[in-house]
Formats: C-alpha cells, sequence, structure tokens
C-alpha cells in the first residue's frame, strides 16, 4: 500500500503539507505551501467559520481533491493515491470525528465503532476486541445499545471511541465543540486530547472558538492560507 | 461485523419500506408460479379426463363440444343417438371396446351418466389407470347408482342411501322435475381419479331408459294426469320394466370407442382411417378427444399467455418500486454512504452495498413467492379436486420456480444499479456538514 514515490521528505512527521493548493467554484482558495505537523503533536486549526478549517482536515483526509500539492501521512502521499487505496488508507491509518459526530443511526455503539475497522480489513474478532477496549476505556459501558439510545455525551464518546480504535496516525476534529456549551467543550477537548494521545496519534482539530486556543501549545491560523473570493 | 450487516441494518431501518418491497416481489413471484402451474395443471387435467378414449361419437354441434359434454360433463347433449346407430357402429369394425353412454339426469347438480359396467371397468379416466372402487361395488340391475369420489363427500352419499335423481343436468335441472318414484340406491363409491369423472354419478342404460320411457308414455297420455311436470310426483306411472323397452325408448348420447393397440402403445394406424369413415355420416360428430382438448389448450393458452404476460408485468413493477424506494431511501442516506466513505468503504464498495440490498430484497422476495406459490397451488388443489373433481398434482414445477425466482433476483439486483451508482457518485466532504 505504501508506494515508494509516495515517500514523505522526512518521513518521521504526523502529517506533511506540501504546496497545497486547493480551490472553490466560487473562488475561495487555500493554498497551504508548508505545514508540518509532528508524530503526537496536538495542533489547533483556527479561524473563523468559512475561513477553511474543514477543508484543510478534508484535504489532509483525502476527502476533497487538492489542484496541486501532497499531504503526506507516516511517510505516504495519500493525495496520489488512488481512489480506493485512499478510501482504505484513511479508514486504517486517520481517525475522524465531527461535529455532529457522523454515527451510523441503526447500529449499536459497538457496531459504529467496528465499522471503520471491518473497512479496514480487520478480522472479526479483532473488531470486537478493539472496539470493546476502546469503548470502555472512553466510559461507555453499554456497547450493545443503539446509538440512538445513547445521551449526546455518550454518543460523543462512541464517535472518539470509533475515531481511535484502530490505531491511527493521526486524529482530524472538525469543530468537535461546536455545539457543546463551554464545560462540556472543555471536557469534550480533555476527552478527544487524551483519547488521541494514548492512542500515539498526531491531533488536528478545528474550532473557530478563540477559547480553545489556550488548550493547545500549536495552534494554526487557517486565515493566512486562505485568499479572496467568498469565504467558505 | 461485516457487509452483510450493514445492508440488513439498513433494510431494518427502512423495515416498512422493505417489507412492503418484497412483499411485492413475492406477490409477483407467487402470482407467475401460479398461473404457470395452473396453466400446466389444467392442461393435465383435460387430458387426464379424456382417458384412453380413441373416439367420442355424438350428435353434438362440434366435436369440442362432443367432448366437453361427453366427457367433461359440460352440458346434457340435446340430441340423442338411436341404439340402433350405437349397434350399427359398433359392429362397423372390431373395436377394442365400444361403450354407449346417456347422459341427461343429475342429482342435486351433480351429472348423472348412464352406461354399462363397462364403462367403469375398460374407460381409464387417466390412461393406464382405471376406476377403482373406494367403497362397493359396481351396479348390478336397475336403479343402482355409484357415485364417484367428489359427488359423494359433496352431497355426503353412503353405501345403501336411496336418492331421487332429476331431470337435466347442470344449471338445467336445478327446480327440474324429481323422478322420486324410482329412487336409486348407492351401491358403491369410487376412488379419487382427479378428473371431471368424480364429480358425476353412474348407473346402468336401463335405469335410465325406463325412467324417460315411463316420462314418454305419460306425456303421450296427458288425460290420465294434470298434464303439467311437477317436483315430487306423488301419482301412478305406467310402470314399464327392461323387457318393455321399444329402440325409441333405447337413445344414447354419447359412444365412446377405442381401437385396438399394440401393447404399452396408445396409438393406432387405423385411428384415422376410421375417424375419417365415421365422418362421413353426417348424422353424428366424431372427436378424438386428446386431439380437441389439445386444440382447446391451444385456444386457452392464448388466454394465458396473457396472464403471464401481466405477472411479468407485476414482477418488473416490483423492480421499479424497489428503484424508487431506493432512489428515495438514498436521498435520505446520503450522509450514511458519506459516513461510510469517511470511514474506508470505497466507492465500489457502497455501490456493491446498494446493489446487495436490493438483491436481498429480490432473495427474500422470491423466496417468499416461491412459498406462497406452493402453498397457493397445494390450497387451490385442494380446493379444486374437491369441487370439481380437477386434480393439480403437478404443483409447482421445480424447475419453473428456479426460473422465475432466478429473474427476480436478476431484476431487483439490476433495479438497485441506479441507486448505487448515486451512491458511488455521493460526494463526501458536502454530506458531512452538519444538518442546518
Amino acid at each position: 500500500m505504501h508506494a515508494p514515490s509516495f515517500a514523505s521528505p522526512s518521513g518521521a512527521s504526523g502529517i506533511e503539507i506540501h504546496g497545497l493548493e486547493f480551490a472553490y467554484p466560487s473562488g475561495f482558495r487555500l493554498v497551504v505551501d508548508s505545514l508540518t505537523i509532528a508524530r503526537g503533536e496536538q495542533v489547533l486549526l483556527a479561524g473563523s467559520s468559512g475561513s477553511g478549517k474543514s477543508t484543510l482536515l478534508h484535504l489532509a483526509a483525502g476527502i476533497e481533491r487538492s489542484v496541486r500539492g501532497s499531504v503526506f501521512i507516516e511517510g505516504t502521499d495519500i493525495l496520489a493515491l488512488s481512489g480506493a487505496s485512499r478510501d482504505l488508507f484513511r479508514g486504517r491509518r486517520i481517525g475522524m470525528i465531527f461535529q455532529t459526530f457522523n454515527l451510523l443511526h441503526g447500529f449499536t455503539a459497538i457496531e459504529n465503532v467496528m465499522m471503520p475497522l471491518m473497512l479496514s480489513g480487520f478480522s472479526a474478532s479483532e473488531q470486537r476486541s478493539r472496539a470493546r477496549d476502546a469503548l470502555s476505556r472512553l466510559g461507555i459501558e453499554r456497547h450493545e445499545a443503539s446509538v440512538d439510545a445513547l445521551s449526546v455525551g455518550q454518543q460523543q464518546r462512541v464517535a472518539v471511541a470509533r475515531a481511535i480504535a484502530g490505531g491511527p496516525a493521526v486524529v482530524l476534529a472538525d469543530e468537535p465543540t461546536a455545539s457543546l456549551d463551554a464545560v462540556n467543550a472543555s471536557a469534550a477537548i480533555d476527552l478527544i486530547k487524551e483519547a488521541a494521545h494514548n492512542a500515539g496519534a498526531s491531533l488536528i482539530l478545528t474550532s473557530h472558538d478563540p477559547a480553545m486556543r489556550s488548550r493547545f501549545e500549536r495552534v494554526v491560523d487557517v486565515s493566512r492560507y486562505a485568499s479572496s473570493g467568498a469565504t467558505r | 461485523m461485516n457487509d452483510m450487516r450493514i445492508v440488513i441494518r439498513s433494510l431494518r431501518e427502512r423495515s416498512l419500506a422493505s417489507t412492503v418491497t418484497v412483499g411485492m416481489v413475492a406477490v409477483a413471484v407467487a402470482l407467475l408460479l401460479v398461473l404457470l402451474s395452473m396453466r400446466q395443471a389444467a392442461s393435465d387435467a383435460f387430458r387426464r379426463g379424456t382417458g384412453n378414449v380413441h373416439l367420442l361419437v355424438s350428435a353434438d354441434a362440434s366435436p369440442l363440444v362432443a367432448v366437453l359434454n361427453g366427457l367433461f360433463y359440460a352440458n346434457a347433449p340435446a340430441n340423442p343417438i338411436t341404439y340402433a346407430k350405437f349397434s350399427e357402429i359398433r359392429d362397423s369394425f372390431p373395436w377394442l371396446w365400444a361403450i354407449p353412454t346417456q347422459l341427461g339426469d343429475s342429482y342435486r347438480g351433480s351429472p348423472v351418466l348412464a352406461a354399462p359396467n363397462s364403462f367403469l371397468a375398460d374407460f381409464e379416466p387417466s390412461a393406464g389407470q382405471p376406476f377403482a372402487f373406494a367403497r362397493g361395488r359396481a351396479v348390478a340391475k336397475e336403479f343402482e347408482v355409484v357415485a364417484g369420489s367428489v359427488a359423494a363427500s359433496e352431497h355426503g352419499l353412503e353405501i345403501g342411501q336411496r336418492i331421487a335423481m332429476t331431470h337435466g343436468a347442470g344449471a338445467a335441472s336445478v327446480g327440474g322435475h324429481e323422478h322420486t318414484d324410482h329412487p336409486y340406491e348407492v351401491v358403491g363409491i369410487l376412488a379419487s381419479t382427479g378428473s371431471a369423472h368424480d364429480r358425476a354419478l353412474f348407473t346402468n342404460l336401463e335405469s335410465s331408459w325406463i325412467i324417460h320411457a315411463e316420462d314418454r308414455r305419460e306425456r303421450a297420455a296427458p288425460e290420465e294426469h294434470d298434464g303439467a311436470h311437477h317436483r315430487g310426483h306423488d301419482h301412478e306411472h305406467e310402470h314399464v320394466d327392461a323387457a318393455d323397452l321399444t329402440d325409441e325408448d333405447r337413445l344414447v348420447t354419447g359412444i365412446l370407442l377405442r381401437i385396438p393397440t399394440r401393447p404399452g402403445s396408445d396409438a393406432s394406424a387405423s385411428l384415422a382411417s376410421q375417424f375419417d369413415r365415421l365422418r362421413r355420416d353426417t348424422s353424428i360428430t366424431v372427436a378424438q378427444p386428446a386431439q380437441q382438448i389439445g386444440r382447446l389448450m391451444a385456444i386457452v393458452g392464448d388466454i394465458d399467455w396473457l396472464f403471464i404476460a401481466m405477472g411479468v408485468v407485476v414482477l418488473a413493477s416490483s423492480a421499479l418500486s424497489i428503484l424508487l424506494a431506493m432512489i428515495s431511501s438514498m436521498e435520505l442516506r446520503r450522509r450514511q454512504v458519506a459516513i461510510l466513505r469517511v470511514l474506508g468503504a470505497s466507492a465500489w464498495r457502497v455501490f456493491a452495498l446498494a446493489v446487495t440490498e436490493s438483491t436481498a430484497i429480490g432473495i427474500a422476495g422470491a423466496v417468499a413467492g416461491c412459498a406462497i406459490a406452493i402453498v397457493g397451488c397445494s390450497l387451490a388443489s385442494t380446493m379444486l379436486e374437491g369441487r370439481i373433481g380437477i386434480s393439480l398434482s403437478s404443483g409447482v414445477d421445480p424447475r419453473s420456480c428456479a426460473e422465475v425466482a432466478i429473474g427476480a433476483v436478476v431484476l431487483c439486483a439490476f433495479a438497485g444499479v441506479i441507486p448505487a451508482v448515486k451512491a458511488y457518485r455521493t460526494t463526501i466532504a458536502d454530506h458531512l456538514r452538519p444538518i442546518a
């Protein structure tokens, strides 16, 4: 899966972005000459709403296709991979957390956590043991409960468990606290940071909340990568 | 966790829509299978009813009517043949057997066939399967009767019971003249043959001739009576017995003929020549029952192809409903597809999941449809055999079942392709954003 031509210049970083250029039809452009996030580092992508935080996160996850440039994760240029390989790589090495959790309704908590493991080719027994372990570590005991029957806080924990269960290289969290009050937002940040740390993964978290800046040692303002046209 | 569980969960999420769609496929599959089975069964039942008769002679208007009247008891033939004509035909060729029959009376709507005992002995309702007695014996003297299995069960006939026949057959017998002065004793009940003969009762020709002779003589001397036929005569008839019968009384409505054949063969080289010879006599109608039933099935066949075409249309509309249901649900499930993509599912994998979902609906519908068809045919067979004596022994043909089921599954799988393409083309980022 790791083709030599995709090798990172340094090979040691969690994420390396080089010459990344992306444009929406509206004219909004995002240009990242260089951004390196070390393995295990936790970074806040800050910026106002529509500044391109989610777009940069999606580019890093290979969900959006750039005009040019590369995104190396553990030495693999995710943007150079073919569609199916990129999807598989994302399932195996990238954990994603969303503002609205994006859990699969109709499935149980453990099934939601097992889903990326199944799609990544883990055996059935490995799926279940990893999912149980991740849920238990995050304090979810009702593994077989439907996610629709869980509280919002528990749903968020399931979403975090799903992101870390496969042992990702990178956890990408897109505005995970946007709909929470200050107390719960702080608790959620603690939870995600701890989970990513325990999983040994780099963490990139986006937030438009200035209060979040103090919670991260490194803050990257995405506004400096964005240029004109309409905002995103 | 595996792909099949994702499909099952997806179907369960839309359990009502899934159930309705599976039901539609099941109904379409069952309808097609029942139509195919009934078509074959009806053909088999008709062919079985003609039995081992080579030629049927009557005075009916057409050969097909002769067969439907003479062997399937559709109506009592209006025009008789004299016994002298029967004797002439019988003596004109060394037939294996020649059996005169008379159809004209009925018992509570069930036809009564008057024929010599050779009818039950030589005529086989289904070639190679002669009549057999479930209880009792054959007719030994006048005013004894043997009941077919359906007639016996329908009217609750038992050995020793005495019954009165009604003049006329079928609808014509309702409110008709009852021969109460000549009750018949039930002496035998036949085993089921799976043919129209199970609906009939059988007596000898003399019994029928005697009561009709008495009626005729009564009509010829109206001044002795009030002149009107009415139900349940309580007046004295002029008594007639077998010795008093004249040629005018000895009338038949049909003659069953069989030409000698080689052992193990039903065909005879003489059949065509005898058929042509008898046809030259314009006073009678000659039919080859097997040929007439073949023609009837060809006519009916055109109609039942129409039914089968309707079944196919129902199946196609089921596939269309799957298509519409899945397209509709796909619009609602874009987010689910996007989540699966983010979690590592390739575009082809979500395409395959969508096709698998429609295929699963097809499989569930096909299995349910086959089960409904098997149960339905069994019930229909029981009902038809009980009510009209037609046995649908062929049931659901396993090959038809497999072909229709495979066709339904393939159709459903194709119905899933368009929603699958929609799933394949789902742009991930657009569908992950919070819903406003």
